[in-house]
Order: C-alpha cells, then sequence, then structure tokens
C-alpha cells in the first residue's frame, strides 16, 4: 500500500514545493524561521486555514466521482461548512484580515466547493487523488542531492484517451494566462512523475483555480514541462541548499506576502540579532 | 607512495536562534603509486564514504561518544522507524545512476525483492544490501 504524504513527509528530511517556493520565491528569512530555526508562528494565517478546508472538501468530491458519483451541490456547501468549522477548531489561532470573519469565509467557502462541482467535467474520469511520491534529486550530470522531493498529485484525471495531473487553488484573484508557465510547481511534479514512470512521455499539467469573486469564477490553466526546466530547478534548490548551509537567509522587505507572515516580531529584530553574532564571530576569528 | 587528504564538515542548527553548531573530520591516508585511476577514484570514494557516514552518525547521535543532540532539526534527521537514511538512498540512487538504472526500475526491483512500494521504504539493511549488489554488480535491473 502506498504511504501518504504525511508519512512520507514524517519519514525524512525532504523538500516540498511549499518549502521551496517558500525559500526562493515567497522570504529565505521566513523559510529559515519557519523551517530552520523552528520559531513557533505568531498565528495562523487565514488563507492557510481556509485552503485546508477547500482541499478536504475538493478530496470527497474527488472521493466519489473516484466511483463515478457527483455530490449533491447542497451536500458540496455542507461538506465545505463542516470542513471550515473544524479547521477552526485544529487552528485556534487564526488571524483574520480586516473585514472577514468566520461566517463570512464559510460562506464564500459554500460558494466556491459549489461552484467547482458545478464545473466538473463529466467526461473526465478520475484515476486516483491524494497519490503522494517521494522522488530523489538528480541534477542533469547525474549528481543526486540527499535530501528527496515529496509531494501529492490532488488528482489524476483521464480525457480523451490523455492523462492529465491536476492541482486545486483557491485565490483571492483571477490568473495572469503565463503565471501557470512559470510556476514551479508543475516544473516539480511533472518531474517526480517523469522520475516514478521512466516513461519518457510527460502528462500535462492542469491548475484548477477557484476565484473567490462575489461570484466564483473557475478557471482551468494548463501547462506542460520537460527536462530543460528540470535541469534548471534542480539546479535552484542546489542553490538553496548552499544558502542554507551558510545561512544566508534574507528578508524580503518589499514583498507581497509581510502582510500574513506570521513571523514578523523576528523579522523586525532580525538585523540586530545578526548583527551581533556576526561581530563575535569576527572577534574569535 | 600517494597522500589523501578527505575531509567532510556540515553544519546544523541548534535550539539557539540564528546560530548553528558545525561538525568536521578529516583522514590522510596512503596509497600505493602503483593504482590505475580507477582504482584511485574508487579508493578516494570509500575513504570520503567512511569520513561522511561518521560525521552524519556524529550528528544523528550513533556515533561511539555520543553527544546529546541538542538541535530540534538535527534530531529530527535520525529515521528512528529503521527506515534507509538520506544519505544511504542517495548513494544507492547514485550508484543506480551510474548504471543508468532509472528510478522506475529501482522501485519495480525493490518490490519485487522487497515487497515495499519504493527505495524510500526499504530497512536500513536492505538498502545497504541493495548497495552491495549494486556496487558488486550482483543484480541485473533493466527499465
Amino acid at each position: 500500500m502506498s504511504s501518504t504524504l504525511k508519512e512520507l513527509a514524517a519519514d525524512r528530511e525532504h523538500w516540498s514545493y511549499s518549502s521551496l517556493n517558500q525559500f526562493l520565491n515567497i522570504c529565505s528569512l521566513q523559510w529559515a524561521f519557519q523551517r530552520y530555526y523552528r520559531l513557533k508562528p505568531e498565528f495562523v494565517s487565514v488563507n492557510l486555514a481556509f485552503g485546508s478546508a477547500f482541499h478536504r472538501t475538493l478530496e470527497a468530491i474527488s472521493l466519489q466521482r473516484l466511483e463515478s458519483k457527483i455530490v449533491a451541490e447542497k451536500d458540496t456547501r455542507d461538506l465545505f461548512a463542516d470542513f471550515w468549522s473544524r479547521q477552526l477548531q485544529e487552528d485556534p489561532n487564526v488571524r483574520f484580515d480586516e473585514d472577514q470573519d468566520a461566517e463570512k469565509l464559510s460562506e464564500q467557502g459554500r460558494s466556491l466547493v459549489a461552484c467547482y462541482r458545478n464545473s466538473i467535467d463529466p467526461a473526465e474520469e478520475v484515476l486516483s487523488f491524494n497519490q503522494a511520491f517521494c522522488v530523489p534529486l538528480i541534477d542533469q550530470h547525474g549528481m543526486v542531492l540527499e535530501k528527496p522531493l515529496v509531494g501529492e498529485f490532488d488528482l489524476t484525471v483521464k480525457k480523451d484517451a490523455k492523462k492529465v495531473i491536476v492541482d486545486w487553488k483557491s485565490s483571492a484573484t483571477r490568473w495572469n494566462p503565463g503565471k501557470a508557465h512559470k510556476n514551479m510547481q508543475p516544473t516539480l511534479y511533472l518531474y517526480a512523475y517523469d522520475q516514478n514512470n521512466g516513461t519518457g512521455s510527460l502528462p500535462e499539467f492542469r491548475f484548477d483555480v477557484l476565484v473567490k469573486n462575489r461570484t466564483p469564477v473557475f478557471e482551468q490553466h494548463v501547462t506542460k514541462r520537460g527536462p530543460d526546466s528540470f535541469h534548471r530547478m534542480v539546479e535552484k534548490v542546489k542553490l538553496a541548499e548552499s544558502m542554507i548551509a551558510n545561512e544566508h537567509f534574507c528578508p524580503s522587505d518589499e514583498g507581497m506576502f509581510c502582510k500574513s507572515c506570521p513571523f514578523q516580531g523576528a523579522c523586525k529584530s532580525w538585523h540586530r540579532e545578526r548583527s551581533k553574532l556576526i561581530s563575535v564571530a569576527s572577534q574569535a576569528a | 607512495m600517494l597522500k589523501v587528504c578527505t575531509s567532510y564538515s556540515k553544519k546544523v542548527p541548534t535550539d539557539q536562534q540564528y546560530s548553528s553548531q558545525q561538525f568536521h573530520a578529516s583522514v590522510e591516508v596512503e596509497l600505493s603509486d602503483a593504482l590505475s585511476p580507477e582504482q584511485l577514484q574508487e579508493r578516494i570514494h570509500q575513504t570520503f564514504t567512511v569520513v561522511r557516514n561518521t560525521v552524519e552518525s556524529e550528528i544523528n547521535g550513533n556515533g561511539a561518544a555520543t553527544p546529546t543532540p541538542t538541535s530540534r532539526a538535527a534530531g529530527d534527521k535520525t529515521n528512528g522507524n529503521g527506515k534507509a537514511s538520506n544519505a544511504q538512498i542517495k548513494y544507492l540512487t547514485s550508484l543506480a545512476t551510474e548504471q543508468d538504472i532509472r528510478l522506475s526500475a529501482l522501485n519495480a526491483y525493490c518490490k519485487d525483492n522487497y515487497k515495499v512500494e519504493s527505495i524510500y521504504d526499504l530497512t536500513k539493511k536492505q538498502a545497504s544490501e541493495l548497495v552491495d549488489s549494486l556496487k558488486h554488480n550482483k543484480v541485473k535491473i533493466t527499465a
């Protein structure tokens, strides 16, 4: 029987899309606070909690689809309400944005999952969902990195005899048409698929995005990847590892993620603590 | 006579904020100058593997003079479940890559012979056995 993502992640040190994205695209210092220095976050981001409930609901819908059943729209809405309420119990420290509260987000989530349910293509066959993977990262010269890549395909479907790997996203805004082609997740996930299957023929990768407009919008963004993008990605991981080995973590002060960062307090005083350490180190040398 | 110095060092974070602890080992060995380049490479590789594994073992608290692990991150690196370590799997995958064996073929071999889904489910002992087999060409794994 296959391991779950949770089991794979607990078994060994690893890289994941969320970890690499945090380090390379969001803020390397936020990555360090969370995953290297292991600081306790000041709060749980509402987007994280909302995303978990959204994801759990889509899993439940997919389980039914696997058995060729479609959940009724009302049941879909109820499922979200239930998962959201459980999520808030699991994460009591959720920080809501201004003009948000649990009930408003519950209503928004119910609309989003109903929109998803009504957008399902009946011609599409569900092959699997929540399929976890763990693969080695190997560069173009055959050098193997120590930490493997761990992740999970949200959904794998087949339509017109073509396999497609799907990832679910909820988003505050509509996606720019080029976003999927630049995103690191399809690169990592198709790399993992390629490693595990070794057929040389890669499926397409699709983001199924639910946009949190007043009337939710369902978008699909399809993209492809190949060996060159895999080599580029592994080089970026190698660079990240070298930065981590030297504790080169830099705050992304102009980043758009600072507002929702749960390490704002530690970040504010980071330069004062760091300069003390560096001056001690230089005296010792 | 050839002299080869092999060293390996690794930094791991500690509980104290913005600080880390460095582990370092260095070994000097003398080798015959009659060795072929391939034999020389193999001996250097073996020496390096010993040095690296010893350092990793110290970090993971498995060394002869075992220090108490102070780092949560370092403590997390031990596979308490008996599964092969990342270092073992890395070595196994490197050997396989050198022999043009793809991960899919390696996983299929593990499924047939060890009844596990992938190389990451092998125990330390099974991984060590498979490394030995690959090193000495005792198994033929084809894609």
